[in-house]
């Protein structure tokens, strides 16, 4: 009887409830002021605080190779937390820009010293002398910081703030009750205006230990061999050389030209009005000093890699559970494919979607399988990346046949028609959630702007989506996942890869080689690192004659 | 789990009813289930907590016994549907159904159209006291949980934090644990902790009282106390096992650690995990007191996160325990970095909170309510602590003494509740 009554029940609420909500063009308003700051508020009358987003478009995308990982480090040390003497450094006797100058001197003096004693270790260092002066300069820095609990200025009036940066954008999200709105942006101001970066130093080494301790990772294995040469294929942990060289003028050099107004988007969910924001944020965001006419309408650019680069392979023994990565290489965000893709990705993704239901339960050859779109972002070509972990008793040859069946059943069987409405509802769910979410609903708007170039894009799609017929997604998956848009990766379980012998040897002999011709240790080690990621996409016999003709071009003695 | 923690996180920051015109409405079944309605028509969606405390019965203490009922309940038929119709019946309407594993017990979390909340609710229903677990799965679930301690424990910093979890229910399982849970112990489980007198069902979005209760009586009016199976030998021969392995501050894996590579009983038992790059970061969790009230630890967790003294430790909250890291140098001893962590947490406890602090952290609760508003899952949580009776009032919290938090934190941050453990790199001390 249930089995009927569940169902009927469903049925009837279809036809018995109003129409489905939208995100509603009408409810965002928009402003752009002078200095080229973009405005947006949406207004939630029942709310009694609210939800801001800053996004600056940009991102790791658009870092050179000298300053990667500066929007990571700008999340951190600028947005990580909210010191009142990084908004009023004069405070008290003495400057601190002044002692933050002096360690920035003194931390590159130390590297300096360092490099030294690992070309020369006999030689003698100063080292010690110089650690020592950083330490009483800490002090003395750190004497200036606020030693109250709560000193975070948010977090003292009851709200909080995260930043991420990603590879399109850097996205700083606030919360606070309403009644702080006047406080957050004079806050939000100043800390562009000051630009302060008290805890770069700590910033930056925590970033370090962290890229150092994590080790390679799937993700931005596939991404760099999938992208190569191009800023989406970036693995931050290849460039940590360049990271610990970064100084603190350098990030604050980047950081005017990254955060400039121009760049920048203030999204603004909650009980605020139009009325009652604009005035102050005219007088706060828009006093920012504009950027340079060139730099505000040029975009930088970038290298752009051909989709059908032809089919990569890569095998690598990172530990852990074996797993497979697919990537295709697939059309920005604005691209009309796009969208077609999505509704692709959608088909095959959660636990109703194709690969759930035909590699985990019904085959059973995948203990779970994900998607991922727009990886690492969407505002420039990027990939779709499908991740399968195999079940126990099946290789990930099997399980990678298999995918490779089900992708080509999407290309070429018609699409059920109850498989496709159920992808149409769950979109409308995500929308009804977004809207009803002040947080997800600022990010999805901020997003829209980044990686589409306009907000409305974000309503716009949804109904664009809605319109796509089956054929559509079909015939964009053709033309898109296909084997000369599409880079394996077969993460194999076992041992670590320092302890993979082969890739040992040949990181040994680049290096060896790489030290006869570059003098400088960042460039050498960043060289290294993609030297052997684009040899971990040979065949292991291919890879070990790489290996002699490499060896052959060193000298007896280091052989 | 880091989307719960992030959750539990914005919970117990936001602690306190909001300041929101929100009523909370409350009625119980005959058979002793307790709902909570926060009504609001703003937008057409239904949002559900379905929460089912968990006993510490001894009978229960098995490390990974919970997470795997969980996972096996996922993949059993229910009600009248199998368990791929169940799935495709969710997926038809857009209802998300998520299970959840936490401190405060097992919770299912719902969301859905309010066109389709009879459907809804009906399933939730059907998956909370209708499935039909049979031993079939048992086995692929029994290796998928093992798949997924193992998973974690691929990531050094997870598999610390792991071994330094004080609560039973998220501790990861040994090897041995998970063989040892048959089809009866987890029979008896479901008997025993799926039962409507300790669930409270939490109801958010756009549906009436007379709306709420009409449903609410249809979908679990039927659901009944049933009575539990004897406890299986093998259950019994587990727990006393388990028991006596743990002193009252280790883990059975803390246990293992501590009797292996010590013939004393070290002071503050030491967990070392091996990464295979340079590292070194020390480790500290301290859970909550159980009876340490509300208010204290609604204005502890805002103080010690951002308290200077622990510089450049950090400090944070997940879930109901304070999680510390101090990352070294790695060429440093672990020993210096555990024992630094550790003095960084005491001189905070020594030193104390000043009158000062507490005005602040009063102040700082009492705006950070209206910040609830932006979050229906938030409200959904406040709600089910308030039904739990964990909920903190405003009143309370302006009339905490400073005396009184600092006995609270005292009690938080006394060494013999904090576990601490090392990672440090492939070789070294």
């Amino acid at each position: 009887m249930r089995r009927l009554v569940l169902p009927l029940l469903a049925v009837l609420g279809l036809s018995a409830q109003a129409p489905l909500l939208d995100p509603h063009t009408e409810d965002v308003q928009e402003r752009r002021l002078a200095n080229g700051v973009r405005l947006l508020v949406v207004e939630r009358r029942a709310v009694t605080a609210f939800h801001a987003a800053l996004v600056f478009r940009g991102g790791r995308a658009e870092e050179p190779p000298p300053l990667a990982g500066a929007t990571d480090l700008l999340a951190r040390a600028l947005y990580g937390a909210t010191w009142p003497e990084d908004l009023d450094p004069a405070k008290g006797g003495g400057s601190l820009d002044a002692l933050l100058k002096e360690e920035e001197g003194l931390l590159e003096a130390l590297r300096l010293e360092r490099l030294h004693q690992r070309k020369a270790p006999e030689a003698a260092t100063q080292a010690q002398a110089l650690g020592a002066s950083l330490w009483t300069l800490h002090q003395a820095v750190r004497a200036r910081y606020s030693t109250s609990p709560l000193a975070d200025l948010y977090a003292a009036r009851g709200g909080h703030q995260t930043a991420t940066a990603g590879a399109d954008a850097l996205l700083v999200q606030a919360e606070l009750p309403a009644a702080d709105f006047e406080f957050w942006c004079r806050t939000e101001a100043q800390r562009l205006t000051v630009l302060q970066l008290s805890r770069f130093s700590e910033a930056r080494a925590a970033l370090a230990a962290e890229l150092r301790s994590r080790g390679p990772q799937g993700l931005p294995m596939i991404q760099g061999a999938a992208l190569p040469g191009h800023p989406y294929g970036r693995d931050l942990a290849d460039h940590l050389p360049a990271l610990e060289a970064m100084r603190r003028s350098d990030l604050q050099a980047w950081a005017r030209r990254a955060c400039r107004p121009d760049q920048l988007t203030v999204v603004l969910v909650g009980g605020l009005s139009m009325d009652t924001v604009l005035p102050l944020v005219e007088r706060t965001f828009g006093t920012l000093p504009a950027g340079a006419a060139s730099a505000s309408t040029e975009d930088p650019l970038l290298p752009e890699i051909p989709a059908d680069l032809g089919d990569r392979r890569i095998q690598a023994s990172l530990g852990g559970t074996p797993a497979l990565l697919v990537g295709w290489r697939i059309p920005a965000r604005p691209h009309r494919d796009h969208l077609a893709l999505r509704m692709a990705a959608r088909l095959l993704e959660g636990p109703s979607g194709r690969l759930a239901q035909r590699l985990v339960r019904q085959k059973a050859v995948a203990q779970s399988a994900e998607v991922w779109m727009d990886v690492p972002g969407g505002r420039l070509p990027g990939l779709l990346v499908v991740r399968a972990v195999p079940s126990e008793g099946h290789s990930l040859a099997e399980l990678e046949g298999a995918l490779h069946t089900e992708i080509l059943r999407l290309q070429q069987e018609p699409i059920p028609t109850d498989e496709w409405q159920r992808a149409l509802t769950q979109i409308d769910v995500e929308q009804l959630r977004i809207q009803d979410e002040p947080g997800a609903l600022a990010r999805t708007l901020a997003r829209a702007w980044v990686e589409a170039g306009d907000w409305r894009q974000a309503e716009q799609e949804v109904q664009r989506l809605r319109n796509l017929g089956p054929e559509t997604v079909q015939l964009a998956t053709r033309t898109w996942l296909n084997p000369s848009h599409r880079t394996t990766l077969w993460l194999q379980s076992g041992t670590d890869e320092s302890q993979d012998p082969l890739e040992a040897e040949t990181a040994r002999v680049l290096k060896a080689l790489a030290a006869t011709r570059i003098e400088d240790l960042a460039q050498r080690e960043h060289l290294v690192s993609e030297g052997l990621r684009q040899l971990r996409m040979l065949s292991l016999d291919e890879r070990r004659r790489t290996l002699k003709l490499l060896e052959a071009q060193l000298t007896p003695e280091k052989r | 789990m880091r989307p719960l923690a992030a959750l539990a996180a914005i919970t117990l920051t936001l602690p306190g009813q909001a300041q929101t015109s929100i009523r909370p409405q409350t009625f119980s079944l005959p058979n002793g289930m307790r709902v909570v309605l926060l009504e609001d028509h703003e937008r057409p969606l239904v949002r559900a907590r379905l929460n089912v405390l968990l006993s510490r019965d001894l009978e229960t203490v098995h490390p990974g016994l919970a997470a795997l009922a969980l996972r096996v309940l996922g993949h059993s038929d229910a009600g009248a549907f199998g368990v791929d119709e169940f799935e495709q019946l969710l997926a038809g309407a857009g209802i998300e159904l998520v299970p959840a594993l936490r401190a405060d017990g097992l919770s299912w979390n719902l969301l859905a159209r309010s066109r389709d909340q009879d459907l809804a609710l009906g399933l939730l229903a059907d998956r909370a006291f209708r499935s039909v677990a049979t031993s079939l799965t048992l086995e692929t679930d029994r290796l998928a949980s093992w798949r997924e301690t193992e998973r974690l424990e691929a990531s050094p910093r997870a598999k610390l934090r792991l071994l330094l979890e004080p609560d039973w229910t998220l501790q990861a399982p040994t090897l041995d644990h998970l063989s040892a849970i048959n089809h009866p112990d987890l029979l008896a489980f479901y008997a025993r902790a799926l039962r409507p007198d300790r669930a409270v069902l939490i109801l958010q979005g756009d549906l009436g009282l007379e709306q709420a209760k009409r449903l609410v009586l249809l979908s679990f009016g039927t659901w009944t106390v049933q009575a539990p199976p004897p406890v299986p030998a093998t259950a019994q021969a587990t727990a006393k096992t388990t028991a006596d392995a743990q002193t009252p501050t280790q883990t059975p894996t803390q246990a293992a650690t501590a009797s292996a590579s010590a013939p004393a009983a070290p002071q503050a038992p030491r967990i070392l995990v091996r990464s295979p790059r340079p590292a070194l970061l020390a480790m500290a969790v301290a859970a909550q007191p159980e009876d340490l009230d509300p208010e204290s630890a609604a204005l502890l967790a805002l103080l010690l996160p951002g308290d200077p003294a622990l510089a450049p430790a950090q400090l944070r909250l997940e879930s109901r325990n304070l999680v510390g890291e101090l990352e070294a140098d790695p060429s440093g001893s672990a020993a210096s970095a555990e024992t630094s962590m550790l003095e960084r947490l005491q001189a905070i406890r020594q030193r104390g909170f000043t009158e000062a602090d507490l005005h602040r952290a009063q102040a700082a609760w009492s705006e950070s309510r209206a910040l609830i508003t932006l979050h229906p899952e938030a409200q959904v949580a406040e709600a089910l602590a308030e039904a739990r009776g964990g909920s903190v009032s405003p009143a309370r919290v302006q009339a905490l003494s400073v005396e009184t938090l600092n006995q609270g934190l005292r009690r938080w941050l006394d060494p013999a509740r904090i576990r601490t453990g090392v990672l440090a790199g492939p070789v070294g001390p």
